[in-house]
This record gives C-alpha cells, sequence and structure tokens, in this order.
C-alpha cells in the first residue's frame, strides 16, 4: 500500500487562523513589499549551541536558532506543524508505514561544491546512527533499519517498525544534512567547528562564548520574489546574549534585529514602543510536578491527588505567565494536535478535599516532602509558591535547587518526593514528548512510573498509527491516565515571545519557532 | 638592578610547590562539585546506558587519585587535556580567550590608576575640602556597586540613552581596533572605577600621613616648589601600599570579569570558567582557573619588583 501524503497538518483546524499570512510553500517566497538585498542581520539567542554539527548538539531546537541558517533538512515544518518539502521535493509512506521514499531536489551544491544527492543522505543517516561517531541525536534515528539508494536522488528508508514520528524527525537536526567531502575530511570534534550544509548562509567564523558570523550563499537553490537567489541579506550574525536586560536594550538601541526569550513582564512595553514587534511564536514552555511513584509517601495515589488538589494553578499561572498561555491540562500545549480542549479535566484548587485524602492515607497530621527542582527562574519562584500552598494543607516541603548539571545525579538517586521541570511543546512530532516520558522504556520516565500497561499501551498505539485522529484519542487517553492517576500534576502552559525590530520585514519562522532568514530582509 | 634577575628566578621557582598544591585543590574541588558532565554533553534525552558509556569514554569513572595524575601528565607534557563540553584542547580555548581578559584586566587598572591617583592627591592635600567630600563619596558609592549593576547602569546611560557607545559583545583588537575599544570602553569603566574608588582611599589615606612627616617640611623648607613636594617626595612615597593594594586585587579583578564578562557579553576566561562550571567540563574548568592562579603568582612577582623601583632602598 502506498499513502502519499503531501502536507500533514499538526494543529488542524483548531489553530488554523494563527498560522494566517506565514505559511510558506518553499518556492518562492512571498512578501507584501518589495524585499531590499544586503546588510548584515543580527539576531540573538539564549543557546550557543555545544557544537555545530547538527547531530552532535545537546538542546534540540534551541541548537537550530544557529545551525539553521547554515543547514536544509530533508523537510521542513511549517509554523503550523504541517510538513512541507525542502530538500526532498516529495516523499512517500510505503510498506503500510515500515518505509519512507524520499525524492530529492535536483540541483542542489553544498557550501564546499559537493553535490547533494541519495548518496549524501545516507551518508549523512548512517553516520549520525552509529554509535562510533556518538552522535547525540542518534536517539531520533533509533527506529530506522535501513538506508538505501534508489537512484541518484531517490532514498528509501526502512523502518524497524510502524512509527508515525519518524517523519518529523527529518525535518529537525537528523534530517539537517552535512557536505559528505566536509565529515570525510574532518574528525567528529573538528566538524563541529566549522560546518557545511547547503543552507542560506556559509559558515565563516564561530566566536565561541560570543557569536556566529555567517555570509550569503550565492548559489542557495532557493529563490527570492525578485527572481533572484536568496538570501536577501548579506550576512547573518548569530550572538549569544543571555542577559534578559542587555538583550532587550541590545534590541531597542537597534544593534540587535531579533532576539528569543523575553520575560513576559517585558511583552507591555514592547507593544507600545514604535520601532519594535513581538513575534509570537509555536513552542511555549510546559511547566510540571512528577512525583516519584516508587517512594512513600508519593506511592499512595491518594498523596499524590491531594498534592496536585492544594496546588492554585490559576494564580501561578497570573503570576509567572502574565497571562500568556493556559492553565495546563495535561503535557499538550493548547496550540498543539495532541491537545483537547475538554480533558483531561484541570484538577481543582480544593483544599478541604486535599485535606481529607491525606487524613484517609494516615497522614492528617502533615506530612514533609522534598521538591527537588533546577536553579533557574520561573522555577524557584513557582517553587516557593507551592510550598506556601501545600503547607495550607498541612505538608512541609523542603525545596532543593541546584543547578542543571547536579540535579540528574540527584533525580536518578530517587531521594525526592516531588521534581519540578520543564519542556517545551509542542514538538516536531508528540512521539517525542510521550515515548520519551510517559513509554515504557522512555529515557526520561521522570515520575518512575512502572507496570502501567494501559499506559504504555496508549503511549505504543499513539506512535504507531498513521492516522491522525486514532493517534489523538490514544493520546488523550496517555493524558487522561496520566492526571487521573497523578502521576504528574501538569502546572501551565507558558507562550514565548521573541522580539523583533520594526525594520527587520518578512521575518517567518518554522514550526520550533526558528527563524527563517533566507526570506527576512533589512528595510 | 643586577641582583633583580636572580632573585626574579628564585621568586620564580617557589611558583612551582605553590602551582601543583593549587593544582591538588582545583582538581579536587572541581571533583567535589555534584553533578554530571553527561548531562550538559549528551542533553536530557539520553538514557543512563548512553550516559554510562560516555563516562567509561572520558575515564570518569577511574578513581580520583588515578583522574588527577592523568591530568597532571597530562600538564606536564605541555598540554591542559581536551574539553570534555566543547570537545576542544583546554589551551586552544584559553588562547582564544585570554586576550579579552587580559584586555578587559588592563584597560580597568589603567582607568582605575589613573582616576583613582589623582583624586587621591587632591582629596589628601585639601583635606576636609568640598573636594575631599565629593571625591570621597564617589570612592564609597563606586566600591559598593555590584558589577553586574554598574553595568546595566552603564549600558542603559551610554548606550540606550545617549548612543555614545555599543553595549555589549565583542570584536578583536586585530580585526576592528575602532570598534574593538569602543566595545571593551564600558566594561573597563565597569571594573576600573570600583577599583578607582580603593585606589584613592589608599592614596589618600598614605599621602595624608606622609604628608606630614619632617622630610616634607624638610622640602618645603628648601624653597621646593608645592609640586615637586607632592609627587616628588610625597605620592612616589606613598605608592607603596597603593602597589600593594593593585597588586592583591588581581584575583578580585579576575573574579569582577567573571561579572563583568557575562553582563557585557564578551568571550572571555570569565565567560569560559561559568560555561565550564555550569557544564561540569573538568578539564576546562581546571585549566582556566589554574591559569589565574598563574596570572595571580606572577603578578605578586611583579609587586615586588615594582617596589624596588619605585623605592631604591629596597633590595633584592
Amino acid at each position: 500500500m502506498v499513502i502519499s501524503i503531501a502536507s500533514i497538518s499538526r494543529r488542524g483546524l483548531l489553530q488554523s487562523g494563527l498560522g494566517a499570512g506565514v505559511v510558506l510553500t518553499g518556492l518562492p517566497a512571498r512578501a507584501q513589499e518589495a524585499p531590499k538585498r544586503g546588510g548584515t542581520i543580527v539576531a540573538s539567542t539564549d543557546v550557543q549551541p555545544r557544537s555545530l554539527d547538527p547531530v552532535m548538539g545537546n538542546a534540540p531546537t534551541s541548537d537550530r536558532y544557529t545551525t539553521g541558517h547554515i543547514f536544509d533538512s530533508l523537510l521542513r515544518q511549517e509554523e503550523d506543524g504541517s510538513l512541507s518539502p525542502w530538500l526532498a521535493e516529495s516523499w512517500e509512506v510505503t510498506d503500510g508505514g515500515k518505509g519512507i521514499v524520499f525524492r530529492l531536489r535536483r540541483g542542489v551544491t553544498f557550501h564546499d561544491g559537493t553535490p547533494f544527492n541519495a548518496e549524501a543522505v545516507k551518508i549523512n543517516l548512517d553516520r549520525t546512527r552509529d554509535p562510533a561517531v556518538g552522535a547525540t541525536r542518534a536517539v531520533d534515528l533509533m527506529g530506522i533499519e535501513s538506508v538505501e539508494v534508489l537512484d541518484d536522488h531517490t532514498v528509501k528508508i526502512a523502518l524497524k517498525e510502524v512509527n508515525a514520528g519518524m517523519l518529523a524527525a527529518f525535518s529537525v537536526e537528523p534530517g539537517m544534512m552535512s557536505s559528505p567531502k566536509a565529515l570525510k575530511e574532518n574528525s567528529v570534534a573538528d566538524y563541529g567547528l566549522k560546518p557545511v550544509g547547503t543552507g542560506p548562509f556559509v559558515f565563516q567564523n564561530w566566536v565561541v562564548g560570543s557569536h556566529v558570523e555567517l555570509r550569503r550563499n550565492d548559489s542557495y537553490w532557493r529563490q527570492g520574489v525578485d527572481g533572484k537567489a536568496l538570501p536577501y541579506a548579506d550576512n547573518l550574525r548569530v550572538r549569544y546574549i543571555t542577559n534578559p536586560a542587555v538583550k532587550l536594550i541590545e534590541v531597542k538601541a537597534g544593534s540587535v534585529h531579533v532576539a528569543d526569550n523575553i520575560p513576559p513582564n517585558e511583552y507591555p512595553g514592547i507593544e507600545r514602543d514604535a520601532n519594535l514587534t513581538l513575534l509570537k511564536v509555536p513552542p511555549g514552555v510546559m511547566q510540571w510536578l512528577a512525583f516519584n511513584t516508587r517512594r512513600a509517601p508519593m506511592t499512595d495515589e491518594r498523596v499524590r491527588r491531594a498534592v496536585s488538589l492544594a496546588v492554585d494553578r490559576s494564580f501561578i499561572f497570573d503570576l509567572v505567565a502574565d497571562g500568556y498561555g493556559a492553565v495546563a491540562r495535561g503535557p499538550a500545549a493548547p496550540s498543539g494536535w495532541d491537545y483537547n480542549p475538554e480533558q483531561p479535566k484541570i484538577p481543582p484548587h480544593d483544599i478541604e478535599e486535599a485535606r481529607r485524602l491525606l487524613a484517609e492515607a494516615g497522614y492528617g497530621k502533615g506530612l514533609k516532602l522534598s521538591m527537588l527542582i533546577i536553579q533557574r527562574e520561573p522555577d524557584t519562584q513557582i517553587a516557593q509558591v507551592i510550598q506556601q500552598q501545600l503547607a495550607d494543607v498541612g505538608i512541609e516541603v523542603e525545596i532543593n535547587a541546584p543547578d542543571r548539571s547536579a540535579v540528574g545525579a540527584i533525580r536518578q538517586s530517587g531521594a525526592w518526593d516531588i521534581y519540578m521541570a520543564r519542556f517545551n511543546v509542542p514538538r516536531p512530532d508528540p512521539v517525542q514528548i510521550y515515548d520519551f516520558h510517559y513509554g515504557r522504556n522512555a529515557s526520561q520516565n521522570f515520575a518512575l512510573i512502572e507496570g502501567d500497561e494501559d499506559l504504555f499501551a496508549a503511549v505504543d498505539a499513539g506512535r504507531t498509527h498513521l492516522d491522525r485522529d486514532v493517534r489523538k484519542k490514544y493520546y488523550l487517553d496517555v493524558q487522561n491516565i496520566l492526571v487521573g492517576k497523578s502521576y504528574y500534576a501538569f502546572l501551565l502552559f507558558r507562550e514565548a515571545r521573541h522580539v523583533a525590530r520594526k525594520n527587520l520585514r518578512n521575518l517567518n519562522v518554522d514550526g520550533g519557532g526558528v527563524w527563517n532568514m533566507a526570506e527576512a530582509w533589512l528595510a | 638592578m643586577v641582583k633583580i634577575p636572580k632573585f626574579l628566578l628564585s621568586r620564580l621557582a617557589q611558583m612551582l610547590p605553590v602551582l601543583f598544591l593549587a593544582s591538588v585543590i582545583v582538581f579536587a574541588i572541581t571533583n567535589l562539585l555534584p553533578g554530571d558532565p553527561t548531562y550538559a554533553l549528551l542533553g536530557e534525552t539520553a538514557s543512563e546506558a548512553e550516559r554510562a558509556a560516555a563516562r567509561v569514554r572520558y575515564g570518569l569513572n577511574d578513581p580520583l587519585p588515578v583522574q588527577y595524575f592523568r591530568w597532571l601528565t597530562t600538564i606536564l607534557g605541555g598540554d591542559l587535556g581536551r574539553s570534555l563540553y566543547r570537545n576542544q584542547y583546554v589551551l586552544d580555548m584559553l588562547i582564544g580567550r585570554i586576550p579579552v581578559t587580559l584586555q578587559l584586566c588592563l584597560m580597568s587598572i589603567t582607568l582605575a590608576v589613573a582616576i583613582g591617583v589623582p583624586a587621591g592627591v587632591v582629596a589628601a592635600k585639601w583635606r576636609g575640602s568640598t573636594a575631599d567630600i565629593v571625591v570621597s563619596v564617589l570612592s564609597m558609592a563606586s566600591v559598593a556597586m555590584p558589577f553586574f549593576w554598574a553595568g546595566i547602569l552603564l549600558i542603559i546611560v551610554f548606550s540606550l540613552h545617549l548612543g555614545w557607545l555599543p553595549s555589549s559583545g565583542y570584536v578583536p583588537f586585530t580585526t576592528d581596533p575602532l570598534r574593538n575599544l569602543q566595545l571593551m570602553v564600558l566594561p573597563s569603566i565597569t571594573i576600573g572605577t570600583s577599583f578607582a574608588g580603593l585606589i584613592m582611599r589608599q592614596v589618600r589615606g598614605a599621602m595624608l600621613e606622609i604628608m606630614s612627616f619632617d622630610y616634607i617640611r624638610t622640602a618645603r623648607a628648601k624653597g621646593a616648589s608645592e609640586m615637586r613636594v607632592i609627587f616628588r617626595h610625597g605620592l612616589r612615597n606613598a605608592l607603596i601600599p597603593v602597589i600593594t593594594v593593585v597588586g592583591l586585587q588581581t584575583g578580585a579583578l579576575l573574579g569582577g570579569a567573571v561579572v563583568v564578562e557575562s553582563v557585557f557579553s564578551l568571550p572571555g576566561l570569565g565567560s569560559m570558567m561559568i560555561e565550564s562550571i555550569f557544564s561540569r567540563d573538568y578539564p576546562a574548568i581546571q585549566g582556566a582557573v589554574l591559569f589565574s592562579v598563574c596570572c595571580v603568582l606572577l603578578v605578586t612577582v611583579i609587586v615586588d619588583v615594582l617596589y624596588a623601583v619605585v623605592d631604591p632602598r629596597i633590595e633584592y
């Protein structure tokens, strides 16, 4: 059976209004006014990649704010979540979902002149999966059985099992194509310092700790509305300014054109500034509590439920999100296709019921719990509020807030009752949330769930069915179990905003919120 | 003057045991930090098996003494090992970062001396005057202001409102000297004014004491001009404690660079230390700290030499 897929909409009709006007279909770029060529665009992003080799990074999505300009991926995930052709002109899902055939774009060359073809795709995918290379993104390609070159511009990928999340992986880091020549000539470590892709900008230099300099790729395969090759800008500088105050000052002063991760309390000021604009991007931050289901007293569902009921989610949402986002139902972002506006029910803030459950579980006289968090904002702020709220039902919370690198080992030791953290949603595909966190072999099984066959079966079904409506149903089951059994308490979803100067025109983003700088231009 | 090189040699030789001790302490503290480099290396999504494999690959499971001696052997081989996080040679990373911090420190110290010494002299000469009070209040304020706050304040005033200087970022001096200096001005002022306050107080105190000595009265009685009395007879003798203070502050200066570099997005030693500590990049932390220790030790030697230059009575 051959299923032809032209375009998959991730969020369906629910959010269809949001991406209006910015959806692009590859060729040619759309712009309202005649674009101006030239100039240097300066962007600032929080996360400096560990390596510029796209498959060696440790921060999926964030890394693409740098690597996304140097590399093209096989597919592109649009802002509305749908997939469209990119380096692959079309694709087919074959063998009942266990095969993907990519037909590749012709006439594309890497920055070093090497032609892009089926062999290059095979070399890239095989390299990422090679354990000797130690690629961090190998985890995204684990479902691949083999990669076969059918002809110079056709490549077939055989999967170990039906995996509905696989296609989306080719629109992000694992689908980014490096020059086979550059890969061959450099060690893994060295290639991360001098990447060679097919993207709109060519790597120039990287002052580690400061910025990456990129120059226009004169022979880029995409064309602008003026009929000439993109990108419009001559140069792109990606800076790494982590201090939010400095970042905003740079944008206000005009020395940076666009910056990510702006704190919500700055939104009103930006909206008042005639030179600035707030840019809404698809992914936001989901904040949650995981309960240690293998350690008493959190083994008792009543205690977990009591904690969940004692937390006043609306209060926390107003405090840290300033109204941008929503109180959480489950792990799904309101902008994700796995979101259901009715279910799961948001646990009410019910102190009486929480007290009753605690008394029933034998903790009527009070209880002491430890909460592990990563030292960062707004996590510390939220933790302190929760500490207060739980005190109202007689739970004394001790907060342990080490830095990120120290949290992992403590979490692994299991010596905690509540772990508070967050993840970015939506992902390229929900598989990356559900399988990674709640599946039977989840590497990030933070609530240490074991033996819940109903849950695991629903997660598996979500991955192995291709039909979007069927998957939606299974993912709703997963969410209902997570909330119903109080493995987790989902708190809130914070929308993310970037700030851009108004003279940076035609800036659109992909499904991960990554800027498409090829089509942006300076007025 | 012929004796100084011999003194230098002995002082440099004395540095070796100190450096050895420092290497033990640096290694111990780095490895005592709770945490695991594999989280920064592989990200959150890696499985426990992948983490275990990485720990074996980087030798993190070996007993600490074994790891220490492996590191020591690497250092003695003229190398500082390879960064876990960035996969680059630590020495190469340092070579890229040192010019930034060195320039920042030199510009800051120059500024601090240029402001602090004259201000201290003025305050001492006209003790109790309005000038003295103004200088003293300003110096107290500059010492009390935290770097991260003073830095942001300078950016808001000079970059955002006046538009005179760029607010943050870095361009190497060799690429664009003018742009480089423009970018380094605000960070240098942030550190420099704070140290100027310290120097000013030191100069003022020393000058007040010295200007009451008999030989100052003698110099005046001989008919020496007031300028000559102040600078030739007064200030030169007051410089010894000032040099001591400046020397002792080298460590504090490097500490200040850590904060200031992160405010101004400068890719120096300080921001390298922050990144390596957060990612538990042991070889990089150790390399950067050991280098800082070397700097502090070298400055103490330089201070000793300067004593002899300023005060001919001091001989080694």
